[in-house]
């Protein structure tokens, strides 16, 4: 019964998420987001279908929908790329390659995996795989986040909200899997319950973010900052120039 | 148990980055006067005020406090030897304060242009990062060891600032690719050369 009333919250807080999103036009200004977050509601409803009427069958369409949702999820990344790094190039291109990169590394890690595994149980391997795929998200963004911090990017309350949310997602669900695949069997259904208290987590930080259209803050115009930067570094190259000059000659000395 | 140990731990730094990310205070706009200025200002302070090797040697030199030592009684070596630490330590202080503004300035601008180098960038922030904590280190060893128990940290912080200036002019040259071209195409014939 409690797992039911979870449920219900949880359906009637995506009701809540999408009605805002067309109420105030956001699902138009962020339609990765907001496709990945309507498949997650269709997949929820389908799920609480077969739940209730079919429970013996729950098991594989759990797994096969949550590979579904897993996948889409990188659109929700592609979303916080595109929006937050719109106004730089450069940094946009650091990140492409840190993208690539992660999801490069865990496929290596997971194919070598696969390659040695000798004991093949289809919950276990489900949930290892589920994991990495997570982690792969996990790694793509704590890169965007990096770069984010370290360029001082300003981001808005809907695109903080929208990293948020997805974030905590992520990282309690990499924990988790990491500890469903060491229990094993026994301990996986509680576990799997604990991901969805998790999602309320997510669902709160979105309905609070993204309750009105709130964009993030516009990069400075090229043009003027172009010129403001040529002349100073110009000015700057030579004065760097004159002080590593001066420290190194005296460093000879 | 390893596997577990290593996930946990890329759940909660992930946790730790949000966290970060949310709380994190909003920025000035790049390209303000006051940043300008600012960037201009640390610039100038590190050459000309902060770094020579003149003033580095001064603080740590061995003379001075010979002599005190020699000529003046006990309380005054005392005297000279907190003062000479707090100096120090004041000094040390502006250092790290003009290299923060100077780094804040770098990456705060260089984000905007496309043909940034990526190496060059990474190097860059781990030469800033490694400035930033060899101050600390010397900040450390003064407050505790005094002015004279740092000599050799001082001298190692100066030599990475070499390297960091080095490396900021590399990074900087890609602003201006098309200048030398500018220079020397556009002189019409019969003009005076530029």
């Amino acid at each position: 019964m409690l797992s039911l009333v979870i449920w219900w919250v949880g359906l009637f807080l995506d009701a809540v998420i999408l009605f805002r999103a067309f109420r105030c036009k956001t699902f138009a200004r962020y339609p990765y987001f907001f496709s990945y977050f309507t498949c997650i509601v269709i997949v929820d409803l389908t799920r609480y279908f077969i739940y209730t009427h079919d429970p013996s069958a729950f098991r594989n369409w759990y797994w096969s929908t949550q590979f579904l949702s897993v996948a889409i999820g990188y659109g929700v990344i592609l979303e916080i790329f595109r929006h937050a790094l719109a106004g730089y190039p450069g940094v946009a291109r650091f990140g492409g390659r840190i993208l690539w990169a992660s999801l490069f590394a865990v496929l290596t890690y997971i194919a070598c995996k696969s390659l040695t595994a000798t004991n093949w149980s289809a919950a276990a391997t489900g949930a290892e795989l589920e994991r990495d795929l997570r982690t792969v998200q996990a790694f793509a963004l704590a890169g965007i986040l990096i770069l984010i911090s370290h360029y001082r990017i300003e981001i808005g309350r809907n695109l903080k909200g929208i990293a948020a949310g997805y974030g905590v997602f992520i990282a309690l669900s990499v924990m988790n899997l990491a500890v469903q695949a060491y229990a094993g069997p026994s301990i996986q259904g509680v576990l799997r319950g604990f991901q969805s208290y998790s999602f309320f987590i997510s669902q709160f930080a979105w309905i609070t973010a993204l309750w009105s259209y709130q964009p993030s803050p516009k990069a400075p115009a090229d043009g003027g900052l172009e010129s403001d930067y040529e002349t100073l570094s110009r000015r700057t190259k030579e004065t760097l120039r004159a002080l590593r000059e001066r420290i190194s000659g005296k460093l000879k000395e | 148990m390893t596997s577990l140990i290593l996930y946990c731990a890329i759940g909660a730094g992930l946790l730790v980055l949000l966290l970060l990310a949310v709380l994190r205070r909003p920025s000035r706009p790049e390209g303000s006067a006051e940043a300008l200025l600012e960037a201009r200002h640390a610039l100038r302070t590190l050459q000309l005020g902060l770094l020579p090797q003149e003033l580095v040697g001064r603080f740590f030199a061995r003379d001075d406090l010979e002599y005190v030592v020699a000529h003046a009684p006990k309380a005054t070596e005392q005297l000279f030897l907190e003062e000479r630490k707090q100096i120090v330590l004041a000094w040390v202080n502006q250092v790290r304060q003009q290299f923060i503004s100077l780094q804040d300035f770098h990456f705060g601008h260089s984000r905007h242009f496309i043909h940034v180098s990526l190496a060059s960038e990474i190097t860059l922030a781990w030469e800033f990062a490694a400035l930033r904590t060899v101050c600390l280190v010397l900040y450390l060893l003064v407050y505790f060891r005094g002015a004279y128990g740092a000599q050799q940290t001082a001298g190692k912080m100066v030599g990475i600032a070499a390297r960091v200036c080095a490396l900021s002019e590399k990074s900087l040259a890609f602003l201006t690719p098309a200048e030398s071209h500018a220079l020397t195409d556009n002189s019409a014939r019969g003009s005076a050369p530029v």
